[in-house]
């Protein structure tokens, strides 16, 4: 490291340079992004749990509860996706096996309250109708992003912004209380649990499908174990992250 | 006997040879140096967090808190309130607790306000333990536990008597002169900045700011003074979190970024680190990239020497060629001249580093709390050097074909 070749004091100027154009902050349960999701992978003794956070938008491209029978189709096919992480990840460095795997995709498939879905996601269309040409890379989705985007561009126009409050207050009853809820973006969340063969650590982290899953642009990873924490990310170019230090 | 023949020839260039190795050996050095230095910050910042779940602090950047509640590098934002403290540490899930009070100094060395739970939990490196070199823990309010580096610095044992000023300037205007505090041990060197640092009770911080006005002075000045007297401090500026079990760390971090008291803010020391490598990886790529064009530089001025020599050389190769050697035993025998340069300057830019590391390694430990370990030969050492000899081999190629034609010309 340069600082150690300086004053003590100009090591303070450099790290706080540094400091300033931090682009990367992880922090769990952090920030709603779309395009990203995060990795919780948490390790003590034999026994690892994973858990994966990523905003719905990302997942099936849309935030709010499935109505039709397309958007119920592709949270399924979603859920289904989730559901088989051996497909979605493999760890490196011990050799573990699922023992349990739970998908969280509540906030998609809303118990009760179903809000008449277009108009009440209209402020958001704008953004949406970018999003979707954003994330032309998964061809699973692509399509639905255009269709949704497109509703919504219609409904803005016809000026149905003031049912968006209504919505906003609906959408906070069915979140189901944890960190989103703070927020009127909804998650989807998967827990993995593994058991290893032995308490050596873990390597590697590395996503099978071809890039990311879902088209994600990143994957932040952060991991605590016995033997040490640490972060990294996984995008489509490296889809892996060392898991020591 | 070919191996004798290169030195020999190498000899009888004493001059240019010793220049060209002098070159070599300085890139290694600067090469093998910075690589060394890059690794030990690593590993002596990771060593320095490596038993700690969670560092709570005050809401700002992680790194922020990182560095000032551990590493003493920049200056908190603000203060938590005991009561938060308590709160957290008072949870099912936390094992243990430590909290940092900090603001204070000693001739430019740190002040730390903390309890017992820091001498009890903090590890640093591979599971170690804090230990004594002399002394104990603290028990009263104006007890002081020394940093090996502080003692040894400033040439204090226990029984010695401090003054503690508020501030950091070791010139500081508003030194608590009235309260002295009494050293009652000094700990073990750790190679972390917990060697540069005077560690003292919460309560010892709150009665020096209370001022001494408040109570005869002569109270104060015995060890055993009573700490009762002194209640809770109402804020301190960070805590680390030991929690129960490693599969919470998540669920807790999340739980004290929510909490609802105050805002505060909890890291993963491990995590905020990797993030300060993100950062500093663009330095470090450019420290590399400097290093490896020094070396570039050494081994093209190696091989611009051995081709100006081959001029020279065409009576040595008229007798090496009427002896029977063949234009490809020529061609190698500069190669290997090159090599031999090459690996000398790795011997001698190497062995060089090392007795420098060993030199200067307590001065930089002192002053930048860095402890450089004089460990040369990391596979990623083993990695450049062989990458060096390559490029020795391609930069020695120009001259080697010279001599090549030249003996084929001859013959």
């Amino acid at each position: 490291m340069i600082a150690s070749c300086t004053s003590s004091r100009s090591r303070l100027v450099i790290l706080s340079a540094a400091a300033c154009y931090c682009s990367t902050a992880w922090a769990a349960g952090g920030a709603h992004e779309h395009g990203a999701a995060e990795l919780l992978l948490s390790s003590e003794g034999r026994e690892v749990q994973l858990i994966f956070n990523a905003p719905a938008q990302s997942l099936v491209g849309f935030e709010t509860v499935a109505v039709t029978e397309e958007q119920k189709a592709t949270v399924a096919r979603a859920e289904a996706i989730l559901m088989a992480p051996l497909d979605l990840f493999s760890l490196e460095g011990n050799s573990c096996k699922l023992i349990d795997s739970t998908v969280d995709v509540s906030s998609l498939v809303g118990v009760g309250i179903a809000p008449s879905q277009p108009e009440a996601h209209a402020d958001h269309s704008d953004e949406e109708a970018d999003r979707a040409t954003d994330h032309a890379g998964d061809d699973e989705h692509t399509e639905e992003h255009a269709d949704h985007a497109e509703e919504h561009a219609d409904d803005h126009d016809e000026g149905h912004a003031s049912t968006s409050d209504n919505h906003a207050h609906e959408h906070h009853d069915h979140d189901d209380g944890d960190a989103s809820s703070a927020d009127s973006h909804s998650d989807v969340s998967a827990s993995y649990t593994f058991e290893c063969d032995s308490n050596e650590a873990l390597t590697r982290i590395v996503f099978n499908r071809d890039g990311l899953p879902f088209g994600l642009e990143r994957i932040d990873v952060l991991w605590v174990a016995d033997w040490g924490q640490g972060a990294g990310q996984a995008t489509p170019q490296s889809p892996s992250v060392n898991l020591q230090n | 006997m070919f191996l004798k023949v290169a030195v020999k020839s190498l000899l009888s260039r004493k001059g240019s040879a010793v220049m060209t190795l002098m070159a070599i050996s300085v890139a290694i050095f600067v090469l093998l140096g910075i690589e060394q230095i890059r690794q030990q910050a690593r590993d002596s910042f990771a060593s320095t967090v490596s038993g700690v779940d969670l560092i709570v602090g005050a809401k700002t950047g992680s790194l922020n808190l990182l560095l000032y509640s551990v590493f003493r590098i920049g200056s908190p934002t603000d203060n938590i309130s005991w009561q938060a403290y308590r709160e957290i540490a008072d949870s099912d899930d936390v094992a243990w607790a430590i909290p940092i009070s900090l603001g204070d100094s000693h001739e430019g060395y740190r002040v730390v306000g903390t309890t017992q739970a820091f001498f009890e939990h903090f590890s640093f490196g591979k599971k170690r333990r804090l230990t004594f070199s002399k002394g104990e823990a603290f028990e009263g309010t104006f007890d002081a536990v020394l940093g090996s580096e502080v003692a040894l610095a400033l040439g204090y044992s226990v029984g010695t008597e401090i003054i503690l000023a508020h501030g950091l300037a070791s010139t500081s205007f508003t030194k608590h002169d009235n309260q002295p505090f009494v050293v009652v041990g000094v700990l073990a060197p750790t190679g972390t900045p917990v060697d540069q640092t005077i560690h003292v009770r919460l309560e010892g911080i709150e009665a020096m700011h209370a001022g001494g006005s408040a109570a005869p002075i002569g109270a104060f000045t015995h060890a055993s003074a009573p700490t009762a007297d002194f209640s809770e401090p109402e804020s301190i500026t960070a805590f680390m979190l030991g929690l129960k079990s490693r599969m919470s760390t998540f669920n807790v971090q999340r739980q004290i970024n929510q909490f609802s008291g105050e805002p505060l803010m909890a890291i993963l020391p491990g995590v905020a680190l990797s993030e300060l490598w993100q950062m500093m990886s663009m330095f470090e790529n450019v420290l590399r990239l400097i290093s490896a064009l020094v070396l570039l530089a050494a081994v093209l001025g190696m091989g611009a020497v051995l081709l100006a020599s081959i001029r020279e050389r065409r009576q040595e190769i008229h007798l090496l060629r009427m002896m029977g050697a063949s234009p490809f035993y020529l061609f190698c025998l500069v190669e290997m001249e090159a090599m031999i340069l090459c690996l000398l300057g790795m011997l001698l830019g190497g062995v060089s580093l090392y007795a420098a590391l060993f030199m200067i390694g307590d001065a930089v430990f002192s002053r930048f709390g860095l402890y450089l370990d004089a460990t040369l030969l990391t596979p990623e050492a083993a990695l450049m050097l062989g990458a060096v000899l390559l490029a020795t081999l391609a930069a020695a190629a120009a001259p080697s074909l010279k001599m090549y034609t030249s003996a084929r010309d001859i013959s």
